[in-house]
């Protein structure tokens, strides 16, 4: 079979060394890396800051969801103030553990997931030392 | 050097690592892989420059989609895809570059010294580097006269247009520096 000038082309092309790496570049990329990484934690921060600050004012913080069944009829006996539930620790830590989920599943950085570790478990401190007393199933 | 191929389980477990934020994983990964994306990126720009901006970014988009990147996914292509956007990117802000290729002030010499001209390197930095780019994205990656329009937001037949006056410039430098039977046989034959 003839060879073309389209495969003596490819040819050439094809047979083209790979050139070396430049040694100074990984240093280069790696030092990017590191500023990527910083305006992440910066911006993440910020973010994390923000919840924070969400699930430590009460009043901001949205009602836990609606009930169901017999433990709506348990909730509507001991039915809480408006601010009181947007203090319940439970809610909180709803939100917190979506959180949590939410950053393993974009794969946000170790910074950001043991801030949010810590702020739940300061949370469960916290429930611990106001366990509210709950109405018991019979 | 290491060398990957598609879906290697190697690159699996290092990008697994890398999301965990493993550092040693992010440059296990750089050291697979950067050679090659590095020669690809300066086969399409020509710069040496320009092709070390494009790596450095190319692994920078990499370490920032580690938590979207699928574990079955081949990186390689997915990296020279990410490369082939950026050097796309950075000839479409030299907007002159896109009417270029299709006046002839452009096909002056782009650099090729007399010790380039009996190899393929020589051949290409005979090209403007639009059409270099077009040139090997279309006869050595595959990309179709469509996705190469519609990566540089231009029609088809803009494509084919500057692909058929790049081939013939390469072919006519072909015939010069290996006259019919004096053809060289490259490393690769060997």
């Amino acid at each position: 079979m003839p060879i073309t000038d389209a495969d003596r082309l490819q040819h050439h092309l094809g047979a083209l060394p790979e050139p070396p790496l430049p040694a100074a570049l990984w240093p280069r990329v790696a030092r990017a890396r590191r500023r990527q990484l910083a305006r992440r934690r910066i911006a993440l921060g910020g973010g994390v800051a923000a919840l924070l600050a969400v699930l430590v004012l009460p009043g901001r913080l949205p009602g836990p969801g609606p009930l169901e069944g017999a433990d709506a009829a348990i909730a509507a006996a001991h039915t809480m103030p408006p601010r009181a539930a947007a203090a319940d620790p439970d809610a909180r830590l709803r939100i917190l553990d979506r959180e949590l989920q939410a950053a393993y599943h974009r794969g946000s950085g170790e910074a950001e997931i043991a801030q949010l570790w810590q702020a739940r478990a300061a949370l469960l401190r916290e429930r611990e030392r106001h366990a509210p007393v709950r109405p018991v199933r019979i | 050097m290491e060398h990957a191929g598609p879906g290697d389980t190697a690159d699996t477990d290092l990008v697994r690592r890398a999301r965990r934020g493993d550092h040693a994983a992010f440059e296990a990964l750089y050291r697979r892989h950067a050679r090659a994306v590095h020669g690809f990126a300066l086969r399409l720009c020509g710069d040496p420059a320009a092709a070390e901006d494009i790596v450095q970014d190319t692994f920078l988009k990499l370490f920032g989609f580690l938590g979207g990147f699928r574990d079955e996914a081949p990186l390689r292509p997915w990296l020279k895809r990410v490369a082939s956007n950026l050097a796309i990117d950075r000839l479409r802000r030299q907007r002159p570059h896109l009417d270029a290729p299709l006046e002839e002030a452009a096909w002056a010499d782009h650099g090729a010294g007399p010790d380039l001209h009996a190899e393929g390197e020589g051949l290409l930095r005979r090209l403007p580097p639009l059409v270099r780019t077009v040139v090997w994205l279309h006869e050595m990656e595959g990309w179709s006269h469509s996705e190469l329009a519609s990566r540089f937001g231009r029609s088809q037949s803009w494509s084919k247009s500057v692909l058929a006056r790049g081939l013939a410039r390469l072919r006519n430098h072909l015939d010069d520096t290996f006259p019919a039977g004096t053809e060289a046989h490259s490393d690769a034959d060997h």
